[in-house]
């Protein structure tokens, strides 16, 4: 007991230097780095969008005739040129940054923590009647491309925002219940969750301090590359209607309804909140793909 | 034989699948929105007849009664009425599937092709430019929606560029090809079979841009895998053997080296090819493609419920039938899954 204290004092405490190797194997990749600052600004300009940009009156039903359609990089007030109703775009996209993150916030708070539980309860009763179960019912949500099962349900009820976010919940438990269930139903006849179940470890117990905290990894991983998948899928949504509706300033709707009208001419209105998406997408997968470096050996 | 049971129970799991998609699909479609008779008859209409409609469609009945009978009719191959179209959506999907179908099917063959062509190129010139060219490139397809694609390839080469048609299937001097007698429903064929080939070289050139915009994504991810592969399989101690028997560089590659290589994309390339069924749903739009997935969006703008429920049944079965063949052909590339299948 002595000794372990005086091994503490010397070497920092075990936790710092996980810590500091989790830091180390992130970012041996300048990828990863490159990831974690795109999506840091992104979550920054989400987090703080109203308050820092040029116009936030802009976001709205604004309009201002005498400058409209002006185009990118020429006047100092509007970099990235102004829409139809003379609105700034880089103030609506940068508006936008914020419903997007805010989709994929809600969406993943609500998604993770059912569909990794029940993951690891039918992982852990792999073979009987609980996993059939949860998994066949996963298998169901899972039988159609997640795009066109969000596109049905939106549709049946009243398109906006929050409908989207409740029906891209709906279908992306599973892949987090599909996760878990292969990591945990792997780990299930592992020494460590034998001898627990040998020492009279309820049930609980076993499922969320031995299993779980060894699944932790894959799961970080997945959430933060959904982190741009959520965001896709709603932008998709909106692009064909069924999401946000104008003048919500939605990175997928914009895109949409300027791409329609104002294509040739007036290009910008369209392609700055598209490049704005692309970057959230590619921010956080270079950070998916640190996270994942992170916890491989 | 032990293949001839593995495909068995692959069918087994995606019809059980099915089915419990078309049971959430159904009670989704009639217990959210409401009562579906008063969103088919006009707004005014005497109570009498909103009941006798009702008697007729067989709502008074309990709602997994109603189930049983939807799906005796799907087995059946009716699919309900239409409002949007006003007629049988069966018909519906008949005619529009196959436009959208044939539109998947040349996004795929071009990300085959391209993703072999780039994956090779990556694997054999690894750590070199062409390599890094495709690492950059697979970033950038991960990372940009496939209707950002589209949208960027028509401001580019059909509206700056007018090097393709901005969107539609055929310009409208070939119209008459697809008006005069369809027999097939996919405009490809239909072209062929009528003689005219003029048609479907005007048919392919509108769908290039939607294909490519489909299937670049992909594209770039599955030539990352076989990079990958063909870098880890080169240093297997059998490509060393092969090469000091003084085996043709050529030989080596593609014979030994490129068909393990290939396995884990055969799998990705599967999934991607069935992604883009729903991508499909956006990129019609953007090309005004008169297919399946436009169709859809339109009915789903309108409510059409009974399209709505064929739209999701429909992509669930061509997604099914994607991801048994893919399975399969994993099976077929990998001998130790089909050996261990024979052995058993």
């Amino acid at each position: 007991m002595e000794k372990m204290r005086l091994f503490k004092t010397i070497k920092q405490s075990p936790r710092w230097e996980y810590a500091k190797r989790m830091w180390y194997k992130f970012s041996r990749s300048p990828l990863s780095i490159a990831g974690l600052l795109i999506s840091s600004v992104c979550i920054f300009i989400g987090l703080f969008a109203p308050y820092i940009v040029p116009y936030p009156e802009h976001g709205g039903l604004f309009h201002n005739f005498e400058d409209r359609f002006i185009p990118p990089f020429q006047n100092s007030s509007y970099i990235l040129g102004t829409d139809y109703y003379g609105r700034d775009v880089l103030t609506r996209t940068m508006l936008g940054f914020q419903y997007s993150l805010m989709m994929a916030g809600t969406v993943l708070s609500l998604v993770v923590v059912p569909g990794v539980i029940l993951g690891l309860v039918a992982g852990y009763h792999k073979g009987r009647w609980v996993d059939t179960v949860i998994m066949r019912i996963s298998d169901v949500f899972i039988a159609v491309p997640p795009l066109v099962l969000a596109l049905g349900i939106c549709s049946v009820l009243e398109p906006n925002i929050f409908n989207a976010m409740m029906a891209v919940s709906l279908m992306w438990w599973p892949w987090y219940a599909r996760l878990t269930y292969n990591v945990s139903s792997a780990m299930r006849n592992e020494y460590f969750v034998q001898a627990a179940e040998v020492m009279g470890a309820s049930t609980f117990h076993i499922i969320f301090k031995e299993i779980l905290p060894n699944c932790l990894g894959p799961i970080l991983t997945k959430v933060t590359l959904d982190v741009g998948w959520v965001i896709l899928i709603g932008s998709a949504l909106s692009f064909v209607g069924l999401g946000a509706q104008p003048p919500t300033p939605d990175l997928g709707t914009m895109v949409a309804t300027n791409a329609e009208k104002y294509m040739p001419d007036f290009w910008w209105t369209s392609i700055f909140p598209a490049l704005g998406i692309a970057i959230i997408i590619l921010g956080f997968n270079l950070l998916g793909d640190g996270v994942r470096d992170m916890f491989t050996e | 034989m032990k293949m001839k049971t593995y495909i068995a129970r692959r069918l087994g799991f995606a019809l059980f699948s099915l089915l419990g998609l078309s049971i959430l699909v159904f009670y989704l479609a009639r217990v959210i929105p409401g009562d579906p008779v008063l969103m088919m008859v006009p707004p005014g209409t005497s109570p009498d007849v909103i009941e006798a409609l009702r008697q007729r469609l067989g709502l008074k009945e309990p709602l997994h009664l109603q189930y049983l009978f939807w799906l005796g009719d799907v087995f059946r191959g009716d699919l309900g009425f239409s409002v949007y179209t006003q007629r049988s959506v069966t018909n519906d999907v008949l005619e529009y599937l196959p436009i959208s179908l044939e539109l998947v099917v040349l996004a795929a063959l071009m990300e085959i092709a391209g993703s072999f062509l780039l994956g090779v190129l990556a694997g054999t010139h690894a750590y070199k430019w062409p390599d890094n060219l495709v690492r950059i490139a697979s970033y950038i397809g991960i990372s940009v929606p496939a209707f950002v694609w589209a949208i960027v390839f028509q401001l580019i080469f059909a509206l700056q560029l007018s090097l393709f048609p901005t969107g539609g299937l055929l310009d409208s001097q070939y119209m008459d090809v697809i008006r005069a007698r369809r027999v097939t429903g996919f405009t490809s064929l239909d072209s062929l079979i009528a003689g005219r080939f003029d048609a479907f070289v005007n048919f392919v050139w509108h769908a290039t841009l939607p294909a490519l915009a489909l299937c670049i994504g992909g594209m770039a991810q599955d030539a990352r895998i076989i990079r990958a592969g063909m870098v880890e399989n080169k240093e297997k101690e059998y490509i060393a053997m092969a090469t000091s028997q003084g085996l043709p560089q050529r030989l080596v590659m593609f014979k030994y080296l490129l068909k393990p290589s290939i396995i884990p994309a055969v799998t990705v390339m599967g999934m991607d090819i069935a992604a883009m069924l729903g991508n499909a749903f956006l990129v019609e739009k953007v090309f005004r493609w008169p297919g399946f997935s436009q169709h859809a969006i339109a009915a789903m703008l309108r409510s059409d419920l009974n399209t709505i429920v064929a739209t999701v049944i429909v992509i669930g079965i061509i997604f099914a039938i994607v991801n048994i063949i893919t399975d399969i052909m994993v099976a077929y590339l990998d001998p130790r899954i089909r050996l261990m299948e024979k052995g058993e």
